[in-house]
């Protein structure tokens, strides 16, 4: 669904914005400030492994610490992501119509943005105060400049959605008339603001009840322009966030509860391990990683018929697993494979296809964000996802190999499939010596799963420690990345790390609407009324989770869905481990499913083929991984068969 | 009438068409909906079904009963509602109206609310229950200066410590790795200083860490250690009473406010009857968790009097540092002082 940036510059723009260090004092400050506090995110915890593996008992105050720093990174990287203009949104293309109406709908998006970050902004700030007890302390600082970021953050957001609402010519007006407005649906926080900073001020709450009476009124036709906004490029965090504070609106509630909720996502301990690990994924994607994975995978695999495509397939597992759920892997080795397999006689539409399908493959091997994740909300043992995913991910890869295989069979001996002199025959010299070259970076699967496995670290210190050994490969070791080039690399990551992460901080306040409107156990009951058989049960979760995975991103579709299906879930009977990988296998397809998965769009830009050509090429590999997410869904053993076995 | 509970906050001064359309939209909002006059959302991390989950539902049902159905209990049990510290936000900020805490959280609000859970402090059933009624007057004028009314506070039994290996005595302690909680530098320096090799992390981290061997012992009430089942990586578990627990059900002073002032201390008077039904069921619960634990192979070690008389040289050493740091002096000595109290009490009181 993400697609290029609606509101703001062009795409074209932003990407060149990010290429280049300059773009005014404040960007090189903003910039400055990301990445400070994305070092700092990692030496922290690692620093922490060093003292307690040295002196036992680490830094008192760690955990703290790399809590509200995660805060920082993502409001940060959230200004950052604003000012690119890189937000993820839907996209209709609207925004990208001729002048006027391009710049008209450029104009109301970022306006409609406007007027939702300012709100934000508004009751961040009176959270700050009503919330954060002055005396409270985050090991000696403050607790109150710790969260001071939440509030500034938002309120640097709203100012950069003016700037890119301004620049279009109808634009002025709307940005005003939309600050005017998020101030007066944020006037309940202002005022319960206002009186903790003059408590001798008595205020009058008429204002604010007319806007709740307002947005009680309006609500639906409110929350019908919200779903109209998706398709003029509006972002999704402003959708979502602007859905959640009208609802707490219109129901009497508060609407610092959605900071205070953006605050709990973000601080909860096991976050810090989202931008850490997208962080590691970016320098290896910018590194020349890929090109030294290639070879080893090709002297391993590429030397039978076939092979090649097995060697794509996984390929792109491995990368996909540590890039996360960031479609970063067609971005880095789509080109250059797609070029290997032509080459070695895939039929174009073929190979394709297979990119943009393994691009999705391997998010359910360790240690992927998304089951991450999905452990942080569903209060799972994270290494027990893992260890359930893992035959259901192996399956998923050894499909689409096999897939790959039979493809290449089909075809006469001879023809271009037929392996090429290149890769003429296994050589366990070349085999060896690719491997070298790549050893550190097949080194690191192994030093994450020691470290994390292996009970030396946790999740968030093993998320630092393969970053700083990332860091250390690419910058020391290989010297793909220079001092110089690491703010270019910086500048790519920092959207995606801001982009998902502001989502995630949103969409927690609209789940905690959910559990204030008790909808989950209305639902429950709703549910387990209508339908008594677990088999209709899963059915219906496949369906409702492969349109959930259609039209939303993973992180969102993790945080809306999962505290409602989860209840349900048990209330059926379905082992807690074995419904997170039903659920991550579900939504692993969305990124597939037109019309808007994330691979579709990124492989129509990365492969230069127009969009409806890649529906059609995608369509084989989709019904294959629709059968493996079936057998998953029908077959529980084969996630809770390798936990009764693995006990740690 | 809630109505008229509401109807201050509308100050003269602002400007009638105003007013008008405020109250205008009151009447839509809250008079019209003609439900229950006020609805107090209530938050715990008790289970579903747990204790202290029944003795909520009944007491939601006796508030019902009382005001007429003008007050009613709203319970999000299970800790969906957030953590406690996050409950204690979302009570400053009037999304959620009532919460049951833990000293640990309760400290939040008032950094005095710790001093009955003192490290060897208060050492008996007895003497928990006298002390509790003793300085709960205390605590509960300092949570009201700061914006809460607390309505009942009931022990939850005790903390001790369980581990990977056996536990005879201190010895046995210092060579294992020991959990403290999500502690602060003063807590673990203190530990650190006693002999202790500790670790301070998440409660959401220490399954993992205990089945990875990062952990080998931590500190946990029965209970505890039954329902997040440590316990079967830990089959051993020491009986000496580190510290009591308790809990307590506050509620958001301006809340509390706007209930009728004639129905408030009957509801209150109901809330103790409740405190009570838990007092007296404290100890049960922890004596039936390690029933079960027993049953799966729990090993349970003496408290000898050498273990405890050491454990008593180490708080009056080390653990001093938390008083002042962690802890309200004025809380310290106000407890002290009725621990002494009721240690120096004519034994015909008994």
């Amino acid at each position: 669904m993400t697609a290029p940036p609606a509101a703001g510059p062009p795409p074209a723009a932003a990407e060149a914005g990010a290429g280049r260090p300059a773009g005014g004092l404040l960007a090189r400050i903003e910039d400055g400030a990301v990445t400070a506090a994305l070092l700092l995110l990692a030496l922290l915890p690692a620093a922490n492994v060093v003292m307690r593996l040295a002196f036992g008992g680490g830094l008192a105050v760690t955990t703290e610490y790399v809590r509200h720093l995660t805060l920082w990174v993502a409001l940060l990287a959230g200004i950052v992501t604003t000012r690119q203009g890189a937000h993820l949104a839907l996209s209709s293309g609207l925004h990208r119509l001729p002048s006027p109406w391009g710049d008209r709908t450029r104009a109301a998006a970022n306006a409609l943005a406007v007027l939702v970050t300012t709100a934000l902004a508004a009751s961040a700030l009176s959270l700050l105060l009503l919330a954060f007890d002055p005396g409270q302390r985050v090991g000696g600082v403050p607790i109150r400049l710790a969260v001071a970021i939440l509030p500034a953050g938002f309120a640097a957001m709203a100012a950069r959605f003016v700037g890119a609402a301004v620049q279009a010519r109808s634009g002025r007006l709307a940005a005003l008339a939309a600050l005017a407005l998020g101030l007066l649906i944020g006037s309940g926080p202002l005022v319960n603001a206002l009186q903790v900073v003059a408590p001798s001020y008595f205020p009058s709450y008429a204002l604010v009840e007319a806007v709740a009476s307002v947005a009680a009124t309006l609500r639906l036709p409110l929350v019908l322009a919200l779903v109209a906004a998706a398709f003029i490029g509006t972002p999704i965090f402003v959708l979502l966030s602007g859905f959640t504070l009208l609802q707490f609106l219109a129901t009497g509630g508060t609407l610092e509860v959605v900071a205070n909720e953006a605050y709990n996502m973000l601080a909860q301990p096991l976050v810090p391990a989202l931008p850490l690990f997208t962080f590691a994924g970016f320098l290896l994607s910018e590194s020349r990683a890929g090109e030294r994975l290639i070879r080893v995978f090709r002297t391993w695999f590429g030397w039978f018929r076939g092979g090649l495509g097995v060697m794509a397939v996984v390929l792109c597992a491995f990368f996909t697993t540590f890039t996360g759920a960031s479609g970063v892997t067609i971005l880095a080795l789509g080109g250059l494979l797609l070029y290997m397999l032509v080459e070695n006689g895939y039929r174009d539409r073929f190979a394709v296809g297979l990119l943009t399908a393994s691009g999705s493959i391997g998010l359910l091997f360790p240690p992927a964000l998304p089951i991450i994740m999905y452990g942080v909300i569903a209060q799972i043992d994270i290494r027990q996802l893992f260890v359930g995913g893992f035959l259901p991910g192996l399956v998923m890869v050894l499909a689409l190999a096999t897939f790959a295989l039979l493809h290449s069979a089909r075809r006469k001996p001879g023809a271009a499939a037929a392996p090429q002199s290149a890769t003429a025959g296994f050589s366990l010299r070349q085999a060896l010596l690719a491997a070298r070259g790549a050893g550190w970076e097949l080194a690191l699967p192994v030093l994450v799963v020691l470290l994390y496995f292996g009970g030396i670290t946790t999740l968030v210190e093993t998320a630092a420690a393969a970053t700083i050994y990332v860091l250390l490969v690419e910058l020391v070791i290989h010297r793909d990345i220079t001092l110089r080039t690491l703010p270019r690399v910086l500048a790519r990551c920092t959207p995606i790390i801001g982009g998902v992460m502001v989502i995630l901080a949103v969409a927690k306040g609209l789940s905690y609407f959910m559990v204030d409107a008790e909808v989950p156990s209305r639902l429950v009951q709703w549910v387990s009324a209508g339908i008594s058989s677990r088999l209709v049960f899963l059915i219906l979760l496949n369906l409702t989770l492969l349109a959930a995975g259609a039209l939303m991103d993973i992180f969102s579709a993790i945080v809306v869905l999962a505290p409602l299906l989860i209840p349900l879930g048990i209330s059926y009977g379905v082992h807690p481990v074995h419904l997170g990988i039903i659920f991550l296998a579900n939504l692993e397809l969305g990124y597939l499913t037109p019309p808007v998965g994330i691979n579709l769009f990124l492989a129509s830009y990365r492969f230069d083929r127009d969009l409806v050509r890649i529906y059609r090429t995608v369509v084989p590999f989709l019904i294959v991984l629709v059968a493996v997410v079936l057998v998953i869904t029908y077959v529980p053993a084969l996630t809770t068969g390798l936990l009764s076995v693995i006990r740690f | 009438m809630i109505c008229n509970a509401i109807a201050p906050r509308f100050q003269a001064g602002s400007p009638r068409w105003l007013r008008s359309i405020g109250l205008a939209a009151l009447l839509t909002l809250v008079c019209a909906a003609a439900a229950p006059a006020l609805t107090i959302k209530l938050g715990t991390v008790a289970p579903a079904n747990s204790s202290w989950d029944l003795v909520l539902r009944r007491l939601a049902a006796d508030w019902s009963r009382i005001s007429d159905g003008e007050v009613e209990l709203k319970i999000f049990a299970g800790g969906i509602a957030g953590d406690e510290p996050d409950m204690i936000r979302k009570m400053r900020i009037g999304q959620l109206h009532a919460a049951t805490l833990t000293a640990g959280s309760m400290n939040d609000i008032y950094p005095g609310s710790l001093a009955l859970a003192t490290p060897m402090l208060i050492r008996t059933n007895e003497e928990m229950l006298a002390v509790l009624a003793a300085v709960t007057p205390f605590l509960e004028q300092q949570l009201e200066r700061r914006g809460f009314v607390a309505l009942m506070w009931a022990p939850i039994g005790w903390v001790k410590f369980f581990a990977r290996e056996p536990l005879r005595g201190i010895d046995d302690l210092r060579r294992q790795a020991l959990w403290i909680g999500d502690a602060g530098a003063t807590e673990i320096r203190a530990w650190q200083q006693a002999g202790f090799e500790v670790v301070a992390l998440p409660v959401t981290e220490v399954t993992t860490a205990l089945q990875s061997g990062m952990v080998d012992a931590y500190l946990a009430s029965p209970l505890a250690a039954a329902s997040f089942q440590w316990f079967g990586i830990t089959p051993h578990m020491n009986d000496l009473s580190l510290a009591p627990l308790y809990g307590s059900l506050v509620i958001s002073k301006r809340v509390w406010e706007r209930i009728p002032e004639a129905v408030r201390p009957r509801l209150r008077a109901v809330a103790q009857a409740a405190a009570e039904r838990l007092s007296a069921s404290a100890h049960e619960q922890d004596d039936l968790a390690v029933h079960v634990m027993r049953a799966h192979g729990l090993q349970v070690y003496e408290a000898t009097a050498a273990l405890e008389q050491e454990f008593q040289q180490i708080a009056a050493r080390e653990f001093q540092s938390l008083i002042g740091d962690v802890i309200d002096p004025e809380a310290y000595r106000v407890v002290t002082e009725s621990v002494a109290a009721y240690r120096a009490r004519p034994a015909a009181a008994d």
